[in-house]
């Protein structure tokens, strides 16, 4: 069953709480537009407008009701620009996820054909309580309303909607109670209900995973085609020289690793053998409620940027650069970590990623070392110090943390960056470009830019890693390795339930 | 029941783009092809057919066209060239700067043509 959410930026919940929670207390009422966002496994109705009502088209009394002409306006407004409907009303005395009342229930039946038949879209129903929770489902005219997971507002702060039915939140464990006193019951259910993307599983990205199983995130999953190599184990937590001899793939380590790790009852933990630039590694990203980005290809990062606007994810991305002098020896080494989101600049804005380097990427030309030593370019840096690492960990998770738990009620901060031969770290004020087409893009759900093709370079490391694995060696070493896998595993859950 | 498709971006908005600046556009052998008057070089005031891949159009505007595709006779004191899908064209490497910051991306792009063009030989 495809799991159905919505996402709105959080100016918009903004102008819809403004409208629906009254002064008066009385209940109101209004349509909105969205842009279908679809994953694997998931697909968010993505607010873009909030169409409010004209004179004479709704009328307040104690409840709300509206015309039919309200909603043939908006829907047509909508079909014109290939979106669909939301009909959102308010439950001013009410808390929490809502369910629905009779007359709510017979109100959107009542409007869902209508809606789909003007804009192709199926009806979403909305209704926001007075302690500011949203509920959704989406109509289908024929066999009724399916409950959305969640409701998801983004911008500075991450606030989640849960249906505590669909979704509940995972009992927290003995091993987190440290965890949970740092921030209470109540945001670690938010927190552990999430769902985490980790796009790029090398120092970085393995080390975040880690923390965020040992955190008590259920669902936790990892994006990577590489397969371990000789120079990863300087870095690289967990794999060993066994790994690198078995061709395992970056994903196989990180997986074992999460699962050892983790202190969730039934963790979700998923890997995904994909570059982020397929369609297939994008589509499976939609899924997700947050995404870390720990690759360094503009391409790929391109991707994740276009996200974080058109579907509304935040991605938390970060980076190391080492400055070495020309003669050796190291002049400097700088982190950064951000968070890309509405209300915070894009990766381009910040100067992370430039689109010429995106095109250059994009057309294969930095795999190709025909073209890199003819065109006399450099490509892109592979330096790396796995003692810095984990501060690069470290910034991304404090940006995380920010974002969803937003300490003091904060929430994430400018891009910060750290520069370690002075010590100081800098708050980067960067705002968005006039012309950026990225954050012009917010909310556009399915209708993004199509960055994504097939990937080469990923399908030939995934066809070197299958042929390496398919001598009798690597097949026995790999069929020794996951029985003595599962034997720990089998050993780590009976301790556990003991 | 299928709802109405709306592009504002890709192949499309770049099409829509220089037809607006009257670069006369047309799609052709995988290729879009438009027109630009080079303002300096040995092409200065000559009207130029030149063209992009429509593959890489596809993400337009968030990234731009990487390879600029001409007939194979233009030169260039340096470059470095590759194929054209289009018969008796080649393509030439050139990264365009500081993308992202033009309030009109096309009206970016079609100035890096043009610088392009400005070294033909």
């Amino acid at each position: 069953m495809i799991r159905a959410s919505v996402a709105m930026t959080s100016g918009l919940h903004s102008q819809a709480g403004s409208h629906l929670l009254r002064g008066d207390g009385q209940e109101d009422v209004c349509l909105a537009t969205y842009s279908p966002s679809t994953g694997d496994q998931r697909t968010t109705a993505v607010l873009t407008d909030l169409m409010l009502p004209l004179e004479g088209e709704r009328s307040v009394h104690g409840n709300a009701s509206f015309s039919g002409r309200y909603v043939v306006r908006a829907a047509s407004q909508a079909a014109a620009q290939g979106l669909g409907v939301a009909l959102m009303h308010s439950h001013p005395q009410s808390v929490g996820w809502q369910g629905m009342s009779g007359a709510d229930r017979e109100t959107e039946q009542s409007y869902a054909r209508v809606a789909e038949t003007i804009t192709g879209h199926p009806l979403v129903g909305m209704t926001l309580a007075g302690d500011k929770t949203w509920s959704a489902r989406s109509w289908d005219c024929n066999r009724g309303h399916h409950d959305a997971e969640s409701v998801r507002i983004a911008g500075t702060i991450l606030r989640v909607s849960w249906n505590g039915t669909l979704r509940p939140a995972p009992p927290s464990t003995s091993a987190q109670v440290r965890t949970v006193s740092a921030w209470g019951e109540a945001m670690q259910a938010d927190l552990a209900r999430l769902r985490v993307l980790v796009v790029g599983v090398g120092t970085v990205g393995l080390d975040l995973a880690i923390r965020l199983v040992q955190a008590g995130v259920q669902d936790v999953s990892v994006m990577d085609f590489d397969t371990v190599e000789e120079v990863n184990l300087d870095r690289l937590l967990t794999a060993t020289r066994i790994d690198t001899a078995l061709f395992r793939s970056k994903i196989h380590v990180a997986l074992r690793a999460m699962r050892a790790a983790a202190t969730a009852v039934t963790p979700v933990l998923t890997g995904y053998d994909l570059s982020i630039c397929e369609p297939q590694g994008q589509r499976a990203a939609l899924d997700y409620d947050v995404i870390f980005s720990c690759v360094d290809r503009p391409w790929a990062r391109a991707v994740l940027n276009q996200l974080a606007y058109s579907d509304l994810i935040p991605v938390i991305d970060g980076g190391l650069a080492v400055e070495p002098f020309p003669d050796r020896g190291m002049r400097n080494a700088t982190w950064r970590a951000h968070v890309i989101t509405p209300d915070r600049p894009c990766l381009q804005c910040n100067g992370q990623i430039d689109g010429a380097q995106v095109a250059r990427d994009r057309a294969g030309l930095f795999d190709n070392e025909t073209y890199i030593r003819t065109a006399g370019i450099k490509a892109p840096s592979r330096e790396n110090v796995s003692l810095l690492a984990p501060s690069v960990t470290a910034s991304m998770l404090g940006q995380f943390v920010s974002l969803v738990v937003a300490p003091g009620g904060l929430g994430a901060p400018d891009p910060l960056r750290f520069s370690l031969s002075t010590h100081t770290l800098e708050h980067m004020f960067v705002v968005t470009l006039a012309g950026c087409t990225y954050e012009q893009a917010t909310g556009g759900g399915d209708r993004r830019m199509t960055l994504t093709k097939q990937h080469p370079a990923a399908d030939a490391a995934r066809q070197r890693r299958e042929a390496n694995a398919r001598t009798a060696r690597v097949r026995m070493g790999r069929l020794s390795q996951n029985v003595i896998e599962k034997a720990a595993a089998a050993i780590r859950r009976v301790w556990v339930s003991s | 029941m299928t709802a109405q498709t709306v592009s504002t971006t890709g192949v499309e908005a770049f099409v829509a783009a220089l037809e607006e600046f009257g670069a006369e556009p047309i799609v052709e052998s995988a290729l879009v092809t438009y027109t630009v008057t080079p303002v300096a070089g040995a092409l200065a005031g000559r009207v130029v057919r030149t063209g992009v891949s429509v593959e890489e159009v596809a993400p337009w505007p968030v990234a731009p066209p990487h390879w600029i595709h001409l007939p194979a006779d233009m030169g260039f004191a340096a470059t470095n060239a590759g194929g054209s899908p289009m018969d008796g064209w080649a393509s030439h490497s050139r990264d365009i700067p500081a993308w992202g910051t033009a309030q009109v991306p096309l009206a970016a792009w079609l100035a890096h043509v043009r610088g392009v063009l400005g070294g033909a030989v």
